[in-house]
């Protein structure tokens, strides 16, 4: 008894202290997985207050709260770390490795994006949420009373900084750790989204955290950088905080555009379709979506040269969104096509995000947006992409690499239900949403007058509402399921293409006992063709070099969560919030500090023990 | 500089190529801190003192930055050593979004 009890505490620690990518890619999908849930509890309560007209069931000041806690945790908190939870699982072992290039800072990263969230969550229960949207506009955010925007803008600066060093981990990895032979234009397809999606972090984000530090001091330490009375600007706060928010938003779906690059593609039976035309693409994406963060500011009155300008960029990114399209299309034409759930996610995806783009189009055209801006036509747009494209695509990467990051098979009927309930849910919510906004239904208003006929279409989009939860939770019901049965699956299930799949199941420790050799795109699928049942080693059986647990980014983050406490009530709370300030930053730079003191080598894999080992998984 | 070596012409003497070589390194590692301690000196300096006006002294401190970042890439992160293309390629195109994106803004604004 007492010897489990000693083995389950040695669990918990193991997943405290963890720097295995397969661990933290776990962490940030049961995370992420957890604030969805939080987010989709509060997009229902803004559904039922919409159903009707002139509902009271949450009104005023608690729907501002509750609106922009749903784009918040939605946006950096469900949907980036379920995106990191991928890229740590999947990227690695896509390019041989046998972890990422800094698998301490990878854990620092994930602790901090946690503590983030929670610190921002935590303003429910001390006083109330941020209330200014998730876009935050000044003056709305820096007039905002209480300390909710404070909770806002301190949980994100913690949670972005995670961000931002996952970005950093991840180009490294990708430029330094490919195995023999995987040239750049043999690298998978969401090896590479995840490529550029972390330079686009590399390059947005620093824009958030400059924002958040004006709006911190603005309203922490009586600046004026916004405020025109003295002498600051609002406006300056809109452009940074897009500058900053367009790139992102293709940081999310560039991802999902590599989810279903994969998918598509074995479930197709073919090699991926226009392959360098779809690396072509998703760097130009990349690089264009630094050129287009005005058009989120038609309305705010740059000038008709600014908004032309704006808006003929905006309208090149559609091209090669569209060579993406067709190149999918073109993978499933004449293929072998299966119908897995994670295939019917993906197939989902094409024709409901291509309507997300076609409204981007139209809201791209600059005099048209001054009826669309602010009215639910946008939030249709937006979620068409968002949930439309980047969600379904994660469902897709669920269903997908379940096996290989669970070791076991999602069930397929139960998948099946979740597609269709999600699936038709989603529409019924969303479509309905662009009339509304034709009709003249500002976005962000918590009720409307019976007079304005608006009754009809808003309870279609409740209806669909609840058929996304249904979705939602019968999905929840087949992880429950799955991992009470608990039956393995072999380490290929799908018959794939690329190196993740190459490995036996469960995935061992060090991912690969030898590096292997690359050959060609598609590595395993090369193998397999040449009648190979393995991948070719590029190296032999020997010690393998393994990064040691630590425990010091779990510290780190709760160091500067409770300095992140301490600015938050400095303005109200004066000598405690100091202290709470100097002891949280001082637990921080304790943290570097030892970690810059003490050397630690890592540990070494012998290649004997390693040996018998691996004749134990063949067994 | 007093030992003028080309660093591949021989091999045979390699380490004792290598020991010159680190000593130069050591030398300009020396004098770029030295140099870098001076220039935060005189930037603080210029903002401190009313001898120069503000705009100019902003100027000023500006191409004392862009020296600066000289000094940290090329002398104390070895950007201009074999191997480091990737890193110029990621400054590069950083530089180039960067450049285009606060020219624009500043353009938008004033
Ligand atoms: C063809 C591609 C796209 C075009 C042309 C486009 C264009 C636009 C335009 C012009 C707006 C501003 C509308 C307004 O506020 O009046 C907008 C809003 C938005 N778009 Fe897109 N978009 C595209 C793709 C995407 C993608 C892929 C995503 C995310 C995955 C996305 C997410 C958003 C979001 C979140 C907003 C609303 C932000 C807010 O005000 O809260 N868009 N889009
Ligand atoms: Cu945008």
């Amino acid at each position: 008894m007492s010897n489990a009890h000693a083995a389950n505490k040695s669990v918990l620690w193991d997943w405290l202290t963890t720097v295995d990518h397969k661990k933290i890619g776990i962490l940030y999908l049961v995370s992420g997985g957890f604030f969805f849930l939080v987010g989709g509890l509060e997009a229902v309560l803004i559904r039922i207050q919409l159903m009707n007209p002139e509902m009271t069931f949450l009104t005023g000041n608690l729907y501002n709260q509750v609106l922009t806690m749903h784009g918040t945790t939605m946006i950096f908190l469900a949907a980036m770390p379920i995106i990191f939870g991928f890229m740590n699982a999947v990227v690695p072992l896509q390019i041989g490795a046998r972890d990422v290039a800094f698998p301490f800072v990878n854990s620092l990263g994930f602790w901090l994006f946690f503590f983030g969230g929670i610190l921002l969550n935590l303003s429910w229960f001390l006083g109330g949420a941020p209330d200014a949207g998730w876009t935050a506009y000044a003056p709305l955010s820096t007039t905002s009373t209480g300390h909710g925007v404070d909770f806002y803008v301190l949980g994100l600066q913690i949670a972005g900084a995670g961000t931002l060093m996952g970005g950093i981990n991840f180009l490294v990895t990708i430029i330094n750790m490919r195995a023999p032979g995987m040239t750049f234009m043999r690298m998978p397809l969401f090896t590479w989204t995840a490529f550029v999606t972390s330079g686009l972090i590399l390059f947005a984000f620093p824009a958030l955290t400059i924002g958040l530090f004006l709006l911190m001091f603005e309203r922490v330490f009586e600046a004026n950088f916004f405020d025109a009375n003295m002498g600051g600007n609002a406006i300056i706060w809109e452009h940074i905080f897009w500058i900053f928010g367009h790139p992102e938003v293709y940081i999310l779906i560039l991802p999902a555009f590599g989810i279903i690059s994969e998918v598509v593609a074995t479930f197709s039976r073919k090699r991926l379709f226009g392959y360098s035309a779809m690396v072509f693409a998703t760097v130009l994406i990349g690089f264009l979506g630094f050129m287009v963060w005005a058009h989120h500011m038609f309305t705010v009155g740059l000038g008709p040269v600014a908004n032309s300008i704006f808006a003929v960029a905006t309208m090149a990114i559609a091209i090669p969104t569209g060579v993406k399209i067709f190149n999918w299309v073109f993978t499933m034409w004449g293929g072998k096509i299966r119908f897995t759930t994670a295939n019917l996610f993906s197939v989902g995806f094409i024709p409901t995000f291509v309507m997300g783009g076609v409204t981007g189009v139209m809201l791209a055209v600059a005099p048209a947006d001054y009826q669309y801006h602010d009215s639910y036509f946008v939030v249709a747009h937006f979620h068409y992409v968002i949930v439309g494209g980047l969600i379904l695509g994660l469902f897709s990467g669920l269903y997908y690499w379940y096996p290989r990051m669970f070791g076991l098979m999602l069930n397929e009927a139960l998948g099946k239900w979740n597609f269709w309930t999600f699936f038709i849910g989603f529409h019924l919510t969303f479509f309905p949403q662009h009339f509304l906004g034709l009709m003249g239904m500002p976005r962000r208003y918590f009720t409307y007058p019976e007079e304005f006929g608006l009754g009809s279409l808003n309870f279609i989009s409740t209806i669909g509402a609840v058929f996304m939860t249904v979705g939602t939770i019968i999905f929840i019901i087949n992880v429950v399921v799955t991992h009470a049965k608990g039956k393995k699956v072999s380490g290929d299930p799908w018959d794939g293409r690329t190196l993740e799949w190459a490995i036996p199941n469960p995935t061992p420790h060090y991912n690969f006992l030898q590096t292997p050799l690359v050959r060609g795109l598609d590595a395993l699928w090369i193998e397999k063709m040449a009648g190979n049942k393995k991948m070719t080693p590029a190296e032999p059986v020997g010690d393998i070099h393994m990064p040691n647990n630590s425990v010091l980014p779990l510290f780190m983050s709760i160091g500067f969560f409770i300095a992140g406490f301490g600015f938050i009530y400095y303005s109200s709370a004066g000598a405690p919030a100091l202290i709470a300030i100097i002891v949280g930053l001082g637990i921080g730079l304790a943290c570097m500090f030892l970690r810059s003191w003490i050397d630690d080598h890592g540990h070494h894999l012998h290649k004997e023990d390693l040996l018998k080992e691996d004749k134990g998984v063949d067994a | 500089m007093a030992s003028n070596e080309q660093p591949n012409s021989v091999h045979h003497h390699s380490s004792l190529q290598k020991k010159i070589k680190l000593k130069q390194e050591r030398r300009q590692h020396n004098v770029s801190f030295v140099m870098m301690i001076l220039l935060t000196i005189v930037a603080f300096a210029a903002i401190a003192s009313d001898a120069i006006s503000n705009s100019v002294a902003v100027l000023f401190i500006i191409v004392l930055a862009g020296v600066q970042v000289f000094f940290q890439l090329y002398i104390w992160m070895h950007l201009g050593h074999k191997g480091h293309e990737f890193p110029m390629w990621g400054i590069a195109s950083g530089l180039l979004i960067a450049l285009i994106t606060v020219g624009t803004l500043v353009g938008l604004i004033w």
